[in-house]
């Protein structure tokens, strides 16, 4: 995995797991992961630093809305090797992605055409959305 | 409260048979075009369709009790299935009917496809000919609209050229086009389809949505509400939301009325000189043999006892690979080519017919790629620069053909009413009895091969055939089309043998199913049939 150590060092030093074990149960329960510290979260899982701050929110509110808030809280404090190979990490990815949070929980659309995948197909773009290229576009072979 | 209807032809059903009917016969005479379903805003389904975050077939259309069809990934809730093999096809209760999320491929039928039994001693003839139907063929092209290929077609002879230039090959057809030449597959060719090349007739030329299932957002697929408009604007009336739950008869076979029950709750009664069922083959078996009485106790038009019976789909082959050179597949309409080739031949006597569609769409029909691609290489770890140069490379490469058989007509496959379970109004759920024959499964295993021999000569990696049978989602069959009243339940004019003023429209009345979608079939059939159901209207 390709996750930048610096940043690693620095999530563990801002909130260590040491120091959330000496807070009760219940205040822990009721503490939530915000928006910035979601976005930093999917940063570093998914090794890119462009990810956007609103749709940020709009996966955290959905992680929450399928009972994942305090596992999110949970996964911000782990040290990397340890966060990374959690299915949850694997899902914030795979989420950012694909557009849609998938868990056993249920299922959530946040982003249609800003599911990243779509930048990666940058030869096409999603169904349901006209070709930039109008009528025939499809006959031509891709050049970037 | 009760309201009464008067008119001189009800068609029950707008979908693509009961609406160009409706077409044609609206100013001429008083046409009433009723459905089960809503009326459709294009927006409104747009939206939802952007929505749902598993973008199914029917994800566009609005679900309710009140109109209920079978929805891909709960097909069980609407269908009863008696086994042995779960029947996947469905369909749409809305103004326009299932022709809201068709592909929009409109193949003819070739001329064998009529003599099954006298060519191959398979199935059965039907009573009427490749000549006899073509220039209806011809109009129904017209009216939808359909683009096809110039020249002759080898396989369906033709009187006159397509209305619509064709629409452009993909590149992907193209290059497998090119890898094909000089094998028994080198004659990959355009599918006529009924999606505009060009402005036609108030529609938009194809955008390149890829969204044609489960919709257009732009009306550049044909879909039928376009003909429900048209003959709305000539006078016909359209009520939506208007099930249908029974029709009555006189002793003699008249059909006098219908009962309907409308989605908020009020009783109407629609009476006609002339009555046009065409809604779709399970829904009108169901309404016939919902209609029993005590001078029809098998159900109405049902003297052969073969409503409901012969329910037939196009078993698909599915098969993806990954094509050694990018193909750039996931634009343009889902299919925009075709091998007809395997649909003729003499080998009909031992297997059936099949016809290969070219998938543009790459994995996402078998896999649910690219959000599954993206999954894939997650869960091996590909993060930043890394998944996304894997992402583009994989899905760029992505190729998936499909072929749909042709399946014989067997009387123990059929559609009858749950004796148990009921609907919102009481009238039983559909149960369907369907099994796969010895013909079909080595139709498939043809298919197989053929599917092995394309991906070699293209240059792929990673081949897999889907181990389930896909549903190609064409449900024909359940009202068969004969000049035997003991053996078929509607007459050459689609006119029922045992009752002179009700008509039955759609795939239903295919004596044999080939190998051709059968939109343009249908649209044919019904477009012949309007003269006698205006004779028979006027009489």
């Amino acid at each position: 995995m390709l996750i930048d150590s610096r940043r690693r060092a620095l999530l563990v030093g801002t909130a260590s797991a040491a120091l959330l074990s000496l807070i009760p149960a219940s205040a822990k329960a009721a503490t939530r992961l915000d928006a910035a510290g979601f976005l930093q979260l999917s940063q570093d899982l998914a090794d890119r630093q462009d990810l956007d701050p609103d749709l940020a929110a709009s996966y955290l509110a959905a992680f929450e809305s399928l009972g994942k808030g305090e596992a999110l809280v949970r996964l911000s404090t782990m040290a990397p090797a340890e966060r990374d190979s959690q299915h949850l990490a694997e899902e914030i990815v795979a989420a950012w992605y694909t557009g849609t949070v998938s868990l056993d929980s249920g299922q959530k659309l946040v982003a249609y055409e800003d599911a990243l995948f779509w930048e990666s197909l940058d030869y096409t773009k999603p169904p349901g959305i006209c070709s930039s290229e109008g009528f025939g576009s499809w006959a031509k072979e891709w050049k970037p | 409260m009760s309201q009464r209807y008067d008119c001189d032809v009800a068609i029950i059903g707008a979908g693509v048979a009961g609406a160009l009917v409706a077409d044609a016969l609206a100013g001429a005479l008083s046409v009433m075009l009723l459905d089960a379903g809503p009326r459709v805003d294009r927006g409104e389904a747009y939206d939802r369709f952007l929505q749902a975050a598993i973008k199914t077939p029917q994800a566009p259309y609005p679900e309710s009790d009140l109109y209920p069809f079978p929805r891909s990934e709960k097909i069980d809730d609407w269908y009863v299935q008696a086994g042995p093999e779960t029947f996947a096809a469905t369909y749409l209760k809305l103004v326009g009917g299932t022709t809201w999320h068709w592909l929009g491929t409109t193949p003819r039928f070739v001329p064998d496809d009529f003599r099954l039994q006298s060519k191959f001693g398979r199935g059965l003839d039907w009573p009427l000919d490749y000549a006899a139907l073509e220039p209806w063929y011809a109009k129904a092209e017209a009216a939808l609209g359909v683009a096809g290929p110039e020249g002759e077609d080898p396989l369906s002879p033709r009187s006159g050229p397509y209305p619509l230039p064709p629409i452009p090959l993909s590149y992907l057809d193209r290059q497998l086009g090119e890898a094909l030449a000089g094998t028994p597959f080198a004659d990959l060719r355009a599918t006529p389809q009924a999606r505009n090349s060009i402005a036609y007739r108030d529609r938009p030329a194809c955008c390149g949505s890829a969204s044609c299932i489960p919709i257009c957002p732009i009306g550049a697929k044909y879909d039928a509400a376009l003909h429900c408009q048209m003959a709305e604007a000539k006078g016909a009336r359209l009520l939506d939301r208007a099930f249908v739950v029974a029709l009555e008869s006189g002793a003699d076979g008249e059909i006098t009325r219908a009962k309907v029950r409308m989605t908020d709750g009020d009783e109407a009664w629609v009476y006609a000189k002339v009555f046009v069922l065409a809604a779709h083959a399970i829904e009108t078996p169901r309404l016939l043999l919902n209609s029993a009485s005590e001078a029809f106790p098998m159900g109405l038009a049902n003297s052969s006892d073969q409503v409901g019976r012969n329910l037939m789909d196009h078993p698909v082959q599915l098969s993806w690979a990954l094509s050694d050179a990018p193909l750039w597949p996931y634009r343009g309409p889902l299919s925009t080519s075709g091998i007809e080739t395997p649909r003729a031949g003499d080998f009909r006597a031992e297997r059936p017919a099949y016809r290969i569609e070219i998938q543009n769409a790459g994995w996402s029909w078998p896999t649910g790629a690219p959000e599954t691609t993206a999954r894939a290489l997650i869960a091996q770890g590909l993060r930043g620069d890394a998944l996304d140069h894997a992402l583009k490379n994989r899905s760029a490469r992505q190729l998936a053909i499909s072929s749909l058989t042709e399946q014989l007509p067997n009387p123990e496959n059929r559609i009858d009413l749950d004796p148990a379970l009921k609907d919102h109004y009481g009238v039983p759920r559909p149960r369907i009895r369907y099994a796969y024959d010895d013909y079909t499964q080595a139709g498939l295993e043809a298919a197989r091969a053929a599917h092995n021999e394309i991906f070699r000569h293209v240059g792929t990696s990673e081949i897999n055939h889907d181990k389930r049978v896909q549903s190609a989602q064409h449900i024909m069959g359940t009202l068969r089309m004969g000049k035997d009243p003991a053996l078929s339940v509607v007459d050459p004019d689609l006119r029922a043998h045992q009752h002179r003023n009700l008509f039955v429209m759609g795939s239903a009345v295919f004596p044999t199913g080939a190998v051709a979608n059968p939109t343009l079939t249908i649209a044919a059939l019904s477009l012949r049939a309007v003269d006698p159901i205006r004779r028979a209207a006027s009489g």
